[in-house]
């Protein structure tokens, strides 16, 4: 049972770790955008940036 | 606004989707002295990373010429929302750590692993574990419960509170008497699972919860300034008293103010109920809000932004919005009765060993308050409302507050408005009279009304179709009167007249009526089908209109509404009065801003897909598709959710009933105390996710309108 000694401290130790590793994601904003995130590797074509009229239709692309 | 703050968080509305992202990521790519630039959609919040270099207003000024309006989003407003989304997830993070570790300390004692010298350690472990919980992690419960007890009602978190604070004390204290009776694990487990799913609830209903600005009704702050120079384009919340704006065709008339083009057409639909549109002449006062439907509107400003009258109802709105009471529930009622009858239990129970062994007396009073804590139901609750919400979804509805399925079951009278709810806000041609329409007046027809803008010419031009041109001279349209032109050498005129009944056309050739045609607003799809509905459950019904009288009973007749229950031409102040007044709980459907305040009068609103954003703000529900099919779904949601909750409810009761019993004989020991209340929370769970059953496909994105303008999706 002396083993207990040791793998007690170290379990703890790990959960802490863990639970700092959350708390700092947390103040980094990283769970504020579950949406965004989530939506963009859908979006495709690329070349959209290139075109120089997407300005002017986009009101349309809205509808 | 300091030159040398290098974040800047902007607020963008009608920042929906996808493509809003590249194309803003693109378009600011050379932006100067913007370094970095993160976009959120769920919040429609841009954050960059700047230096001095960077001007916002320039910022601004350059995704204005993409579509989106900025508005700055200052330090404290960031942090406040930052508080609300951040604070539960840090708790939920503690919670979780504390009753993970406590986990592998019991369940190691209960397989018999603790011997005796680790035993003590074990359980000073899990003490030390449990004081994050209920020192940091428990205290949204114990403001809930403070402030429900200040407020004189009983909310379902005073149990838990007692529960939690019960459990501690008991299992401290056999702590300090050598006993190993502790409930450190099942209490920090109870309090992770509730912050949990309490925190999903939130952010679901976060989403559509917010207060209501001027600005809402106006997707573009925008409008024309006529100065010595000619037009320039400047922004609404500038101008100032006895500026001079021209307003564009189709565009909202941002301000009140004094007319001062000879003659418009406005549409005052949006705002008052009317479906017909006005005619204005100089000097009229035009509210803002009105829909310019004229070439050009010309308008001497009297009021601002902050002083209109369409400021005073929202101002009025958010007044009565924020002194609605709070919808209290079975459930909360369940727990109020549930908590003064354990409390009871408990008091008794304490009087009767007071004189012998009060030890074991506190020890049962304890384990009493620990186990009767209706702790299934706190979970299982917030997780039936979200599948309703997402039924809602399914259905078409967006339920905003889901306390109002609940409250759907007692509605004794509905009031309906006319304009957009009942009917759809479009024109239709009834029937023409008194001979039926020749080809040759149809080409005629489509001519005289091709060039013209008014909802009745389109109308027309829609019920007779595509024609061949014709060549006719002079077409001259006298704004509110009709069209008139001659065609080979006769004189034609479509005239609109208004009797007491309808409104009509009159078809002329050379000053001799050949023909009326009759208009109708069309009804909305499903009305009829809700009516009958409506009247096989009993429920009385109320047409309440801004719109005129005749108007209001001709729909009323259509739609077999007794006269006597028909109000029309109501400002929005009487129609709030007349909904205060009524006796009952009632249901408000409606979507104009004038409705808005009657709605927040009503037990339950809910706004039509068409609803101006100040009504769907102040509804508990909306309507996302055409017409009102889904209001039919809505009460037949509402009918299930109760039933559900009413199940659940019993049922939590009923187990925690035999447990307070088997607590009080002392049967109750802290293993099967463990065992028994995961056991009625997973049982409940698994009851409630069977009962609500949803499918959950077809759920992606919707999107409404604020008139007829920008449309603003939101994602779900």
């Amino acid at each position: 049972m002396n083993i207990l000694i040791m793998t007690i401290p170290i379990s703890l130790t790990l959960g802490l770790l863990f639970l700092l590793f959350y708390l700092a994601a947390v103040s980094d904003d990283q769970f504020e955008d579950l949406e965004t995130p989530a939506q963009l590797p859908l979006s495709d074509d690329e070349d959209e940036e290139l075109d120089p009229n997407l300005g002017n239709d986009f009101k349309k692309n809205e509808t | 606004m300091l030159p040398s703050n290098t974040h800047w968080t902007f607020h963008a509305e009608g920042m929906s989707c996808i493509k809003c992202i590249r194309k803003i990521q693109s378009s600011t790519l050379e932006f100067e002295g913007l370094k970095k630039l993160k976009i959120d959609l769920g919040l429609k919040r841009i954050q960059t990373e700047t230096n001095a270099n960077f001007k916002p207003e320039d910022f601004m000024a350059e995704l204005k010429k993409l579509g989106f309006n900025l508005k700055v989003v200052s330090n404290t407003e960031k942090h406040q929302a930052r508080n609300l989304s951040q604070k539960p997830l840090l708790r939920i993070g503690v919670a979780g750590f504390a009753a993970g570790n406590i986990m592998l300390f019991s369940v190691a004692e209960y397989v018999g692993a603790g011997i005796e010298s680790w035993s003590k350690v074990f359980l000073i472990l899990s003490g030390a574990l449990f004081l994050p919980v209920i020192f940091y992690a428990a205290v949204p419960f114990y403001q809930n419960a403070y402030a429900a007890i200040l407020a004189r009602r009983m909310s379902i978190d005073a149990p838990i509170v007692l529960a939690i604070w019960g459990g501690a004390l008991i299992s401290f204290y056999n702590i300090l008497l050598g006993s190993n009776e502790v409930y450190f694990d099942s209490i920090s487990m109870f309090v992770f699972l509730l912050l949990a799913s309490r925190y999903l609830v939130f952010k679901i209903q976060n989403k559509y919860l917010t207060p209501i600005k001027v600005e809402d009704v106006f997707s573009n702050p925008w409008t024309q300034k006529i100065t010595p120079s000619g037009l320039e384009r400047v922004q609404v919340e500038t101008l100032n008293v006895g500026d001079v704006i021209e307003v564009f065709k189709n565009e909202f008339v941002p301000l009140d103010g004094e007319l001062i083009s000879k003659e418009v057409i406005v549409s005052d639909a949006f705002f008052s109920g009317e479906f017909l549109p006005k005619v204005k002449t100089a000097q009229d006062v035009i509210y803002a809000g009105s829909k310019n439907l004229s070439a050009s509107l010309v308008l001497k400003v009297k009021k601002i932004t902050s002083q209109t009258r369409l400021a005073e109802i929202v101002e009025k709105l958010n007044m009565s919005l924020a002194a609605r009471t709070e919808i209290t529930t079975l459930a909360d009622r369940g727990a109020h009765y549930f908590g003064i009858v354990t409390i009871c239990l408990a008091c008794l129970v304490l009087a009767f060993f007071a004189l012998g062994d009060l030890h074991e007396g506190l020890n049962r009073v304890l384990a009493l308050l620990v186990v009767a804590c209706p702790c299934g139901l706190a979970i299982v609750i917030p997780l039936i409302q979200t599948l309703a919400i997402k039924q809602g979804l399914n259905k078409s509805v967006l339920i905003k507050q889901p306390q109002i399925l609940e409250n759907l079951n007692q509605i004794k009278t509905i009031f309906f408005d006319k304009t957009g709810t009942l009917t759809s806000g479009e024109i239709q041609v009834l029937q023409t009279i008194p001979r039926s329409v020749t080809a040759m007046d149809k080409k005629i027809i489509y001519n005289l009304e091709r060039q013209s803008e008014h909802p009745i010419a389109k109308a027309l031009m829609k019920w007779v179709g595509s024609q061949d041109h014709l060549i006719i001279e002079d077409i001259f349209e006298k704004l509110g009167v009709g069209v008139s032109g001659y065609y080979k050498n006769d004189f034609y005129e479509l005239k609109s007249s208004q009797d007491q009944l309808r409104s009509s056309v009159h078809f002329m050739k050379n000053h001799e009526l050949v023909f009326s045609i009759l208009l109708q607003d069309t009804l909305a799809h499903g009305a009829k089908e809700l009516m009958a509905f409506v009247k096989s459950k009993g429920i009385e019904v109320f047409m309440i209109s801004g719109d005129l009288k005749s108007h209001a009973l001709k729909v009323a007749a259509d739609l077999e509404i007794d006269a006597k229950n028909v109000l029309a031409e109501l400002s929005p102040e009487a129609k709030q009065d007349f909904v205060k007044e009524y006796p009952g709980p009632s249901l408000y459907i409606g979507d104009g801003v004038n409705d808005s305040m009657a709605m927040s009068k009503a037990l339950v609103s809910i706004s039509m897909d068409s609803a101006a954003i100040v009504a769907y703000k102040s509804s508990n529900a909306h309507i996302l598709s055409e017409g009102l099919t889904a209001v039919k779904a809505l009460f037949e949601l509402s009918e299930l959710y109760l039933r559900v909750i009413k199940i659940t409810v019993f049922l939590s009761f009923f187990y925690n009933l035999i447990f307070a019993a088997f607590a009080l004989m002392g049967f109750i020991g802290p293993l099967i105390a463990v065992f028994l209340m995961p056991l009625s929370s997973i049982s409940l769970t698994l009851l409630a996710l069977n009962l609500m059953r949803v499918k959950t496909d077809n759920i992606t994105h919707f999107k409404f309108f604020e008139g007829s303008q920008n449309p603003i999706g939101i994602g779900v």
